[in-house]
């Protein structure tokens, strides 16, 4: 009872009644208050999606900018208003593409150091977790884009496979089978992992 | 990582789940300096578009065009608000430090609105402009009083607190040490953003909030301001060993969290869920489901569900979305709820006739929903499966008229070729 009592004398905050579709009309409308509202709901995801597809790298906030800025440059093509989600992941995987592509070239002409991944701090301080985590994205590298995005929408975001394939504008058939021979590969390498294969628990893949 | 994570039963899923709980989250300093970046990206997309708009609309009316503009800026006020200091000391480029044991410093806009610093803070103007100002309350307290005129803007910002002001009268406090915020309203109106509260939260007169973010409290009250003499805490290198202990904040600060206008949780599970953590909603949920269902706020309840489906608790999703439904049945969270119990039948509980009549309901209610693609795919797969080709050859039909490059629109081939 006391929490009904609490509840009604403590005013709702407006964000309750703003749904995806209500702020992306105001992005869209160009209201100041558009860009609290879409990085304070969206961030969090956004830094998800190209922490998880690029690995740790020392640019994730530059890029998490990067997405919410091309966001607001494209917000009027934003056709269904409720579909501000997706859209926002759409623009996060072509950053973390035209990211790789960069990476890919740097590496080309010599530019990075190694082309190995940078030590960069993970949630985890166990330092064979972040061994594992290195060597995952490493295998992930040798993936093609769409297969190392299908994976990890799949597998890290909880996409359902229609959702993955609008995400990645393929069809089913073409996710399905994207994401196949990506589990495969990652499965297979993973497996001949000694660090990975105890993570994977080795031998119930079908 | 934990063990859950460690028995998921696919191989490819504990990957997964690997490289989840590896993602570092932002620190509160990071999402509001990224915040504070982006609003400041996003203000200069909106002038570069305003000289764009400009150039083309000149260009297009040419002569006719430009004495339009001509009137429209002399009827525009040009000015900047001019400002002074009445009382106190407040130095160059606005900037305003109030010693602990000196008086209080006074600002004077020139539109009629005044600031008044309290002892013990730091404050500075960081600019005005024709319609208003912006004010930044480093430390301590301020009294704020804001003249209302049309399009007035006026900004108070206070740590990583931002107010916006229309024409009002209000106090608010920072303490950096604590980290902790409270508006005291008198008049009018305000809305306030900033961590814990969500995207805004409206004050109106004699309302109090507080904000601790160390706790992670928001706490709403009627409690009126301190009085004048219960001064802010200030740092301990300006507190002098004979300052009388009422320089910590009384009142309001005292009330227990059973308190008539009570405490509200902080992290909302919508942003848990953002963040990933399904986990720690389902725990916190579990603890008292009832409680959780009927009371939670509709983007708990909505990130309840998904969080339930995506940790597999088929139960748990159920009762969170069809709460959805029943507590906020306008919403279009409700009609997103009944496609999503249609995911959970299907995939969860493996009841095809159950999935099959929620996707219908989204149909009929969200026709040109985000998810009405999806929901007619589905009940197509679904009705092939179990009826067979033939029954499913009406729905593939459709399917292709609504959706011809649709996700489904391969199998929908296939069975109305």
């Amino acid at each position: 009872m006391a929490t009904r009592v609490q509840r009604a004398l403590r005013p709702a905050p407006p964000r309750d009644a703003l749904s995806d579709a209500d702020i992306a009309r105001l992005a869209q409308h160009r209201d100041p208050r558009a860009a609290t509202l879409v990085w304070d709901r969206y961030a969090g995801v956004v830094r998800g999606v190209v922490y998880r597809t690029l690995g740790p790298c020392h640019e994730l906030e530059d890029l998490v900018h990067d997405v919410f800025v091309g966001f607001f440059k494209n917000v009027g093509t934003l056709r269904d208003a409720s579909s501000l989600r997706p859209f926002l992941v759409g623009i996060a995987l072509r950053t973390v593409r035209t990211t790789l592509r960069k990476r890919r070239v740097r590496h080309w002409l010599r530019l990075s150091d190694d082309g190995n991944l940078p030590e960069v701090p993970t949630v985890d301080s166990d330092p064979r977790t972040r061994e594992a985590i290195r060597r995952l994205h490493a295998i992930l590298d040798e993936l093609d884009h769409r297969g190392r995005f299908a994976f990890v929408l799949r597998h890290c975001e909880g996409y359902e496979l229609a959702e993955t394939a609008a995400a990645l504008r393929v069809s089913l058939s073409t996710v399905k089978r994207t994401l196949a021979q990506a589990d495969a590969h990652v499965f297979s390498r993973a497996r001949k992992d000694d660090l990975l294969s105890g993570w994977i628990g080795e031998g119930d893949h079908e | 990582m934990s063990d859950a994570r460690r028995n998921a039963v696919d191989p490819c899923e504990r990957i997964g789940s690997l490289l989840v709980g590896a993602t570092p989250s932002a620190s509160l300093q990071q999402h509001l300096e990224g915040r504070a970046r982006l609003i400041a990206a996003i203000d200069g997309l909106r002038k570069k578009s305003r000289t764009r708009f400009a150039l083309l609309a000149l260009a297009f009316v040419g002569a006719i065009g430009a004495a339009a503009l001509a009137l429209a800026v002399r009827s525009y006020p040009r000015a900047p608000i001019a400002w002074r200091v009445e009382s106190g000391d407040v130095g160059t480029q606005g900037y305003g430090g109030v010693s602990a044991a000196g008086v209080s410093a006074r600002l004077v806009f020139d539109d009629g609105s005044d600031v008044t610093l309290a002892p013990g803070s730091r404050g500075r103007v960081a600019g005005t402009t024709p319609v208003g100002a912006e004010v930044v309350l480093e430390q301590g307290r301020a009294r704020v009083r804001v003249k209302h005129r049309d399009r007035t803007q006026w900004m108070l910002d206070a740590g990583p607190f931002a107010l916006r002001v229309k024409g009002t009268e209000f106090s608010v406090a920072w303490k950096a040490e604590s980290e902790t915020f409270d508006v005291w309203m008198h008049t009018g109106q305000v809305v306030v953003t900033g961590p814990l509260l969500g995207d805004a939260l409206a004050l109106s007169a004699e309302q109090h909030v507080r904000v601790r973010l160390h706790d992670g409290i928001v706490q709403i009250d009627r409690a009126s301001e301190p009085s004048s003499a219960v001064v802010l805490e200030t740092p301990d290198a300006e507190v002098s060993p004979s300052t009388p202990p009422a320089v910590r904040l009384e009142g309001p600060a005292r009330l227990a969290p059973s308190s008539a206008f009570g405490v509200a949780p902080a992290l909302p599970w919508s942003k848990l869920v953002a963040a990933g953590d399904f986990a720690r909603v389902v725990r916190q949920a579990e603890a008292d489901p009832g409680r959780a269902i009927s009371s939670r706020p509709l983007p708990d309840l909505r990130a309840l569900g998904d969080a339930a489906r995506y940790e597999g608790n088929a139960a748990l999703a159920d009762r969170a979305y069809l709460a959805v439904r029943e507590r906020f049945p306008s919403s279009s969270e409700a009609r997103a709820a009944a496609f999503l119990l249609g995911r959970v039948a299907e995939e969860q509980r493996h009841a095809g006739v159950d999935a099959i009549r929620w996707y219908d309901v989204y149909m009929q209610e969200a026709a040109k929903g985000p998810f009405a693609g999806d929901a007619l795919g589905r009940k197509m797969s679904l009705v092939a499966a179990s009826q067979g080709r033939e029954a499913a050859r009406p729905l593939a039909a459709a399917y292709l008229r609504g959706y011809p490059s649709g996700p489904y629109a391969t199998v929908a081939r296939d069975f109305a070729p």
